[in-house]
């Protein structure tokens, strides 16, 4: 994979600086952002898109007015370590069945494009 | 009838298994399939439930270590079946048939019930309307106008349309209880852990948990007692000692201490008459009525939205177009084969899905993660807080299951946000983890649903409050 390609929304000077208000995504920040997702997208599809979130996000800003100093950060709703098992071996899906679902297979392995030069 | 007289008339041998299933097929095929039936099924698996029906009659029947015996059950479509089609309501998922049982379906086999077939959902169980399916329009059995809710439509249409009395749902931010609701039937979503999600194609690992849709309390009671075994494939599943739900619903909670929240969040209400109902009628029948308050439930909806896109951003990373599911033509390289198994149409994910993975993506990215995704959890934090303090003062908790009754096709779905309302009240449970139940409420022309929540890991008292509620009829006018 072109690690170039991997580009990461600016941070420190976007639209959504943090300290700032809200203000809209632009068309290559966008573009960023559904590379980092990993979705091709239509140029239709992109404009859609990048409309209704910028809405969710105004949205989301009500949650600036709560003064969450004192909370702490609730990850889960379990409230158990996570416990571990024992490290013993125990029986797993058989290759074959594993394989089943693969779109794409090659003897006993999933195959993809070739990730390696020649 | 209800899942307990179906399970009595087979222990008396006034009916087979088989003459039950075929009956249920019988029902489905005559109402369910095509544009204008309900369209509550994805899959029908007929042969397979049949053939389980007559090794069930074989059995020796009335045995309490079948308490389901030959009931047939619909599952939501993002429970794993062994050789039986998984979709997920997603196009990316059209010819993934899983090579496992999730733990519930184990579950339910060991007591002795019947898979008749997988039920329609939003994709990836992301919807409140079961629009976002990419198959079936499923219809609310109640007024073939109005969508079922959702995500887990089709399951509550199963029920309500009377083809099975037991089904199966997940609830993320109220995706059992708000179909229950738009549907007139019974819904419960259990303490986070109570239920294994071993083998329930994850959303958002943090909120999902499976539970049971019934025609009636009891129905709710019978198949949660089924799930509910301890299993250790799922390491947030909490070791405990297993009440018997049925049995306990034998008891009447004397004098229950009732909390109505006292806040902005009733007035926004339409719902709210019937809650006002049912309060009355306990409070006329000894039962204690208080008003709590919950003032971070305003904020559930915003931090909902950004802490689920954010798990499913992560765990719909796996549909890469490399181990199962969709993969795009001729991929030029690794890049391209993600971006395009997963973006393209037909094929990929629908735009609900991407609205979210893009969001989740967003939320967690380098920058903006305290803003967002940190904010949000110590909002949840917060609305923990506000239920543990209410909880040091009621029993349970009364309110609407939704803030309207059901809506119309299409009313919704053009404007996401207007949709993701519809979770006001349930998303709480979900954030704070505690279970919550969606009794049907009133005799209005359409379907609403009274909620009742209850403490962590107290489905005892709340399915005796729901059965309480239930048997009074209250919120019926």
């Amino acid at each position: 994979m072109r690690s170039d390609r991997i580009v990461r929304p600016a941070a420190s000077h976007g639209p959504w600086a943090m300290g700032h208000g809200f203000s809209p995504m632009s068309p290559s920040e966008f573009d960023d952002l559904a590379l980092l997702a990993r979705l091709a997208l239509s140029p239709e599809e992109k404009e859609a898109l990048r409309h209704q979130m910028e809405g969710i996000l105004i949205y989301v800003e009500q949650l600036k007015e709560v003064d969450t100093a004192a909370a702490p950060a609730m990850g889960h709703a379990a409230g158990l370590a996570m416990p571990l098992r024992e490290d013993k071996p125990r029986p797993g899906l058989p290759p074959a069945d594993a394989l089943k679902g693969a779109p794409k297979r090659a003897w006993d392995f999933f195959a993809v494009p070739q990730v390696l030069e020649d | 009838m209800g899942a307990l007289e179906i399970r009595r008339r087979i222990a008396a041998k006034e009916i087979s298994c088989r003459e039950l299933v075929e009956e249920a097929l019988q029902k489905i095929a005559a109402t369910d399939p095509g544009p204008d039936g309900i369209q509550a099924f994805r899959h029908v698996s007929a042969e397979t439930a049949l053939a389980r029906a007559d090794a069930l009659d074989r059995l020796p029947k009335g045995d309490d270590a079948l308490p389901l015996h030959g009931l047939p059950i619909a599952l939501k479509d993002n429970l794993c079946t062994k050789g039986i089609p998984t979709t997920c309501g997603s196009r990316i998922l059209e010819n993934y048939i899983p090579p496992y049982d999730a733990h519930v379906v184990e579950c339910l086999e060991r007591a002795g019930a019947v898979v008749i077939g997988k039920t329609n959902m939003d994709e990836f169980a992301m919807g409140s309307s079961t629009e976002n399916s990419a198959y079936e329009k499923t219809k609310n059995p109640r007024d073939p106008a109005r969508v079922p809710g959702g995500s887990s439509g089709g399951s509550a249409a199963a029920v309500a349309a009377g083809y099975v009395e037991l089904a199966l749902g997940s609830d993320t931010g109220g995706s059992i209880r708000q179909p229950a609701a738009f549907c007139g039937v019974v819904g419960l979503k259990p303490t986070y852990g109570l239920v294994s999600r071993w083998g329930l194609v994850a959303f958002a690992s943090s909120l999902d948990q499976i539970g049971p849709l019934a025609s009636d309390v009891t129905g709710a009671a019978m198949l949660l007692d089924a799930i509910a075994p301890h299993d250790a494939r799922d390491a947030t599943c909490i070791p405990r000692e297993r009440p018997l739900y049925t049995r306990a619903l034998g008891e009447k909670p004397t004098a229950l201490r009732v909390g109505l929240v006292d806040a902005g969040a009733r007035e926004a209400s339409p719902t709210a008459d019937a809650v006002d109902r049912a309060a009355q009628a306990l409070e006329s029948r000894g039962h204690r009525i208080r008003k709590i308050a919950l003032p971070h439930l305003q904020y559930g909806i915003p931090a909902y939205y950004l802490i689920a896109p954010s798990e499913a951003s992560s765990n719909l990373a796996r549909f890469d177009g490399v181990r199962y599911g969709h993969r795009t033509a001729s991929p030029a390289d690794m890049l391209d084969l993600y971006m395009r198994s997963r973006g393209e149409h037909p094929g990929g994910f629908g735009p609900e899905v991407k609205r979210r993975i893009l969001l989740g993506t967003f939320a967690l990215s380098r920058g903006y993660y305290d803003a967002y995704y940190l904010k949000a959890q110590k909002i949840r934090a917060l609305i923990r807080a506000d239920y543990e303090h209410a909880f040091q003062e009621v029993d349970v908790i009364l309110t609407p299951t939704t803030p309207e009754p059901p809506f119309r096709f299409g009313e919704r779905s053009s404007n996401p946000l207007a949709m993701y309302l519809s979770d006001y009240f349930t998303v709480g449970a979900n954030l704070a983890g505690l279970p919550a139940i969606s009794v049907p409420a009133g005799s209005g022309p359409l379907p609403t649903g009274l909620q009742i929540t209850a403490p962590s890991l107290a489905e005892t008292r709340l399915l005796q409050a729901a059965r309480l509620i239930e048997e009074i009829g209250a919120g019926a006018a």
